[in-house]
């Protein structure tokens, strides 16, 4: 049908420019990130005019750049880790069990969402700085816990309400306790839900900046948004080192994407309520 | 008592409205999860769903998930996982009602020959009269919480304890008609408060007449002649539902039509609305309840 292949050329033409616009930054950050050192100024056309790896040799051997790496993993993984343990269990207790004051509770995790990170970061600075926990990993753990938990537990409990009580109670009668109940039954269904919640505490460890600035001093403690700022002078600035150092920053989150999707699929409940 | 036990030690199954199956276990694993938490070596589960899946029909299924099964095998997988523990007490509630109607009377057949072949007490929740009727060897009536009357199928629907489990038992319900009772030189009469004049006599052995407040006959007990003989109450044919085996009347009773009944006819009689009719209510089939709907005489029944 001509009409319906014209509209499809459109469409196919009107996705390639939406494509392109939504990924020349990444190209551009790969061409700079391929100019050799110092040339980034002079690049005349949108390709490459020599291509190089000796940034990204540069990053790892001259700069602690596979150290920074190596922070932000871990910083990223526990701290998502423990707000995804933390959230839902939060999540599935606001979510299951009738208490006095559960609505206020989590009316008051959700305000602590409203405040931008910038109006407590002084505070939790202050507050670290007391409890001797400035310029350490368990400090930037702990304040990017603060940043991913309350919604941890928000998306959690909207997770577990998705999920029948019908089949904890039928578990229940099958011979569980409460926790073998939801260790069984509950939990496995709220996986794909659970994944979600830790993509998103990664990311959001993965790509803080402030916290990581106000909190670490020691240059081996950074994580790599900060190293990445590093490479930004007070009279010039690394483009081409501090693109390839962007790159490479990309890829672990891209990887942990990757293997938590899988996890993430629909009509995992099918079937088992009418 | 069982309840201050937990669900587990309680000894009892049950099969959930909605089945309540878990959607990312196999057949074979929901209907063998109870024995899984009881500590049961995994062959000898094996040996027992496959048991239990024969006994429902399930064979070909194991392998499956919930989502490809259709809902009557989703209602077979849920009875599985309750029989397999030998409970003493089933419990279902309202375990059919997700089905389609003829899926519905399927499982009630399998569920009755199931309970014939376990020998264990079975509770069927159920808001199905129909179902309570075929089902039961007991049957509880509730009302809002509230025990109206317990016993048999034949007890609940010829001696209703009260007007709510007559109207309640039976499709079309029973008729019940206001009126008041009274001992006339011909016999007890009941006398109904929209047509007074339609006397319509009671058993000779009707006991409390003066409490008596409201009168109930039950459709296919009524008697419709033709035009002839000694009947009692004259009346028109005001509606007709004909549903094959059987024929329900609505029939306006009287010179004013302020009283209608609903009759039941097996025998093919041809009726048309607006046909002259006689009824005759036969005086042992009657049931006379007081004032606050509570059945008065047995003995009239």
């Amino acid at each position: 049908m001509a009409h319906s292949l014209g509209s499809q050329i459109l469409r196919t033409a009107a996705l390639a420019v939406l494509g392109m616009i939504v990924l020349f930054p990444v190209y551009w950050m790969a061409v700079i990130a391929l100019t050799p050192t110092g040339f980034s100024r002079s690049l005349a056309g949108i390709f490459p005019q020599r291509i190089t790896f000796e940034n990204f040799a540069m990053l790892f051997s001259e700069r602690p750049m596979l150290r920074w790496i190596g922070n932000s993993i871990f910083v990223a993984a526990a701290s998502s880790f423990l707000s995804l343990a933390f959230g839902a269990s939060c999540g599935y207790a606001l979510s299951r069990i009738r208490f006095r004051g559960s609505g206020l509770v989590l009316i008051l995790v959700l305000a602590t969402q409203m405040m931008p990170a910038t109006s407590i970061v002084v505070p939790l600075y202050i507050l670290f700085r007391d409890f001797g926990l400035l310029d350490t990993m368990q400090g930037m753990v702990l304040g990017h816990i603060s940043l991913v938990a309350p919604l941890a537990i928000w998306m959690s409990k909207g997770f577990f309400d998705s999920i029948p009580a019908d089949l904890e109670g039928a578990a229940r009668i099958d011979g569980c306790s409460r926790l073998s109940a939801y260790w069984h039954v509950t939990l496995p269904l709220a996986l794909p839900g659970l994944a979600a919640i830790f993509i998103y505490g990664f990311v959001t460890s993965w790509h803080d900046f402030l916290f990581a600035k106000t909190l670490i001093n020691s240059q081996s403690l950074w994580t790599a948004a900060t190293g990445i700022s590093s490479f930004r002078g007070e009279y010039f600035t690394l483009h081409e080192l501090q693109m390839a150092a962007a790159l490479v920053f990309a890829l672990p989150v891209i990887v942990v994407f990757l293997i938590m999707q899988r996890r993430i699929v629909s009509g995992a409940l099918a079937g088992s309520v009418r | 008592m069982v309840s201050h036990l937990p669900p587990k030690d309680r000894d009892v199954a049950m099969v959930f409205q909605n089945y309540a199956l878990y959607p990312h276990m196999s057949v074979a694993d929901n209907i063998g999860f109870p024995l899984k938490m009881a500590g049961i070596a995994p062959a000898e589960r094996r040996t027992k769903v496959a048991e239990v899946a024969g006994l429902l029909g399930l064979d070909g299924l194991l392998d499956r998930h919930p989502r490809q099964l259709s809902g009557g095998q989703r209602q077979r997988v849920a009875m599985g996982r309750a029989i397999i523990r030998q409970p003493s007490v089933f419990l279902f509630d309202e375990p059919l009602s997700n089905l389609d109607a003829a899926l519905r009377v399927q499982m009630r057949r399998e569920i009755k020959l199931l309970h014939h072949r376990l020998g264990a007490t079975m509770i069927f929740v159920t808001h199905d009269q129909v179902e309570a009727m075929t089902m039961a060897d007991r049957i509880v009536v509730l009302r809002n919480g509230r025990v109206e009357q317990v016993g048999t199928p034949d007890e609940i629907y010829r001696r209703p304890g009260n007007t709510f489990v007559a109207g309640f038992i039976g499709a079309p319900p029973m008729n019940v008609i206001e009126g008041t009772a009274a001992l006339l030189q011909q016999g007890a009469v009941f006398m109904p408060t929209a047509d007074p004049k339609l006397a319509i006599d009671l058993p000779a052995g009707a006991r409390k007449l003066p409490e008596a407040a409201f009168l109930g006959i039950r459709p296919e007990d009524c008697v419709v002649q033709g035009k002839a003989r000694t009947a009692e109450l004259e009346g028109r044919v005001r509606f007709i539902e004909r549903s094959g085996p059987e024929t329900q009347l609505t029939i306006a009773l009287g010179a004013t039509g302020g009283l209608s009944l609903i009759t039941v006819n097996w025998d093919g009689q041809r009726h048309a609305i607006g046909d002259p009719v006689r009824l005759r209510l036969p005086a042992d089939r009657l049931c006379l309840f007081d004032r606050d709907g509570n059945l008065l005489s047995e003995s009239a029944c």
